[in-house]
């Protein structure tokens, strides 16, 4: 164990998988097609409405930047800085690029924890563990189906099954 | 078994006050509209608003008589609705509380209100028979509760705290809810020309007010303070209202609160439910060595996250004496340590570069805009105040943290309340060795957060230490 300067301190941390970052990659494409919807509507309005011509040009230089750095550069930057690290007596998780997080979870707080996958995260093979105190929820995004499971079964047999009184 | 039970017909009163409570927001244009133009709804339209009403309470009354609750096989029964029939069981275990109050109708009909508490706060059951007699309630607390009336007992033991009428007005005076008054005050302002379109109340304030009043400064600023004056006084009464008669009572396990002059409130709820105290310093009771306390439960109190107030006021001498006595799990003597020393110029920056981005182009484009310079001032100074306060220390399995943002805020929070520890520490922090460590415990409105901003790392790494044992 290092007492580092910093906010992490580093045990045996595991990563989440790979495949995080095409998955991020993709919501990254979706989000921007979405958003570049904007530019026929700022060029219609343009055009009809006499607004300035310089905002679909603003927008789609805005778009380009956003799917640069979304697309391209984040996901694996942000696949780096994850980690968590599950022991019999707390979870911890670690993340953040630009603010670095630390959480840790006391075993006995634990209520409850989940699974849950949409469909893009499926397509991957991917899923996100959801666990749930008292004082909200955390989730560690993005692990292989069969590691979530195992984390899932793992933390739910550490947590106690009766809660705690809160 | 508890036969079903029908509310006091009183109850139908409470049920259209409270429908109109919700819609007045929807209904006031619409009244205003209709009496703007009064002269073109006359004939139809009085009878078209006689027809409404006698509907509505029709449906009111069908309504009431719907609405029934019982006790079948261990759990507690509430049955209404007359379209979609509403029904909800709650397992006698899971209440944890019954609380009884008495608002402005139940008193004229000398009825009382119950509520009934379920563990976890905010999206689960809450149940209000809003009119029974008050013998009734005690039956049904006694069999909701299983214990025998604590409120008639308690009335034997003296209170432990008991807010004298001197105090009250202290109290009331000092309350910070001037500023919440005085945001009040100007939304409804601002939204009188909404509501009454036809009066059209800007423009003619403006056109007969608006010569001699707008002309000097002078009256503005009297203007600004007869606003404030009228925005304390209104505070000082809603704080008198909310804190007549404030007494706070323990026994054993639970904590017992009876306040309200209009609406006489009593608040029961079990001490091992609680999730920290707060000691509030605001900005006008510092000064004169005056402060309140607060608790954070969960499962009690709004789920809006109001807190439950457990003295409304206490000379700053008094609190250890306070706690030890009547919440000794939360009393604490240890001096508060300083964060670190390195984190004074972070908590001035926080403050003065959102304030310089405000000043700044104000000043150079408004006229007087100079004036705006006060603010960074202000800021600087403001900011210095929250370095030197922001403080913690551990005693036991206790953690206790002080932090300002404007009035002066100590909390008190035992190591197995706290859910989860966050530590986040920014880009510039990490070249400093600064963090900012957040704990968050339970609470009504879904969790309540105690942070320590720009700790210095090695005393968090004590806080974190203290925290995983």
């Amino acid at each position: 164990m290092r007492t580092g300067q910093g906010v992490y301190i580093i045990e045996h941390r595991k990563m989440i998988d790979k495949k995080a970052i095409s998955y991020w990659r993709w919501t990254g494409v979706i989000n921007v097609l979405f958003w570049s919807l904007l530019l026929p509507a700022s060029w219609f309005a343009a055009r009809h409405w006499s607004w300035p011509m310089w905002l679909p040009a603003a927008i789609a230089f805005l778009l380009i930047l956003v799917a640069v750095v979304n697309i391209l550069l984040i996901p694996s930057v942000r696949w780096r800085s994850w980690s968590y690290d599950i022991s019999s007596q707390q979870i911890q998780l670690f993340q953040g690029i630009w603010i670095k997080r630390h959480i840790i979870i006391p075993m006995v707080r634990v209520q409850h924890v989940d699974m849950q996958q949409g469909p893009l995260l499926r397509r991957y093979g991917l899923s996100t563990v959801i666990i749930a105190t008292a004082a909200g929820e955390h989730e560690i995004p993005a692990l292989a189906d069969e590691v979530a499971m195992q984390v899932r079964d793992h933390i739910a047999s550490l947590a106690r099954v009766v809660d705690e009184d809160v | 078994m508890y036969e079903p039970h029908r509310l006091h017909p009183a109850a139908i009163l409470v049920f259209i006050g409270r429908n109109l409570r919700q819609m007045w927001q929807v209904l006031l244009p619409w009244l205003a509209i209709i009496i703007g133009k009064w002269s073109s709804f006359q004939g139809w339209g009085t009878f078209l608003l006689a027809l409404t009403g006698v509907i509505y309470i029709l449906y009111t009354i069908l309504f009431w008589m719907r609405y029934n609750y019982s006790i079948q096989e261990q759990e507690f029964l509430l049955e209404s609705g007359l379209f979609i029939k509403k029904k909800m069981n709650i397992p006698l275990e899971r209440i944890h509380g019954v609380q009884i109050s008495q608002g402005l109708v139940q008193r004229l009909f000398g009825l009382v209100k119950l509520e009934v508490e379920t563990a976890g706060g905010g999206k689960k059951a809450e149940v209000s028979l809003v009119a029974l007699e008050r013998m009734e309630a005690e039956r049904l607390r006694t069999v909701l509760y299983g214990k025998s009336t604590q409120t008639v007992e308690s009335e034997v033991k003296a209170a432990d705290y008991q807010l004298t009428t001197r105090r009250l007005l202290l109290a009331a005076s000092t309350s910070n809810g001037i500023g919440v008054t005085l945001a009040a005050m100007l939304t409804v302002i601002s939204q009188l020309d909404e509501w009454f379109p036809s009066l059209r109340i800007y423009e003619q304030v403006g056109q007969k007010l608006g010569h001699w009043f707008l002309s000097s400064y002078l009256s503005i600023i009297l203007g600004i303070f007869l606003a404030i004056i009228l925005a304390w006084i209104l505070s000082l009464i809603g704080s008198l209202v909310r804190y007549g008669g404030f007494t706070l009572l323990r026994e054993g396990d639970r904590i017992l609160i009876k306040q309200g002059w209009v609406e006489k409130k009593q608040l029961n709820l079990p001490v091992r439910r609680l999730q920290a105290v707060t000691v509030v310093e605001g900005v006008l009771r510092r000064p004169l060595g005056l402060a309140s306390i607060e608790l954070v439960s969960a499962g009690y109190g709004d789920s809006s996250g109001t807190a439950v107030v457990i003295a409304p006021l206490l000379k700053k001498t008094e609190i250890s004496g306070f706690l030890q006595s009547v919440f000794p799990e939360f009393a604490f003597e240890t001096e508060l340590e300083q964060i670190d020393p390195r984190a004074r110029v972070s908590y001035i920056m926080r403050l003065l570069l959102p304030s310089l981005l405000l000043a700044v182009p104000i000043s150079i484009f408004v006229p007087y805009g100079y004036l705006s310079l006060l603010l960074p001032v202000a800021a600087i100074i403001l900011g210095n105040r929250q370095y030197q306060d922001a403080a913690w220390a551990i005693e036991g399995d206790k953690l206790i943290v002080r932090s300002r943002f404007l009035g002066l805020v100590t909390s008190v929070i035992p190591r197995r309340r706290i859910q989860w520890l966050g530590a986040s520490q920014h880009f510039f922090q990490r070249r400093k060795g600064l963090q900012r460590l957040a704990l968050t415990t339970a609470s009504t409105a879904g969790g309540a957060s105690f942070a320590l901003a720009y700790i210095g790392s090695a005393k968090a790494a004590v806080i974190k230490n203290w925290f995983q044992q």
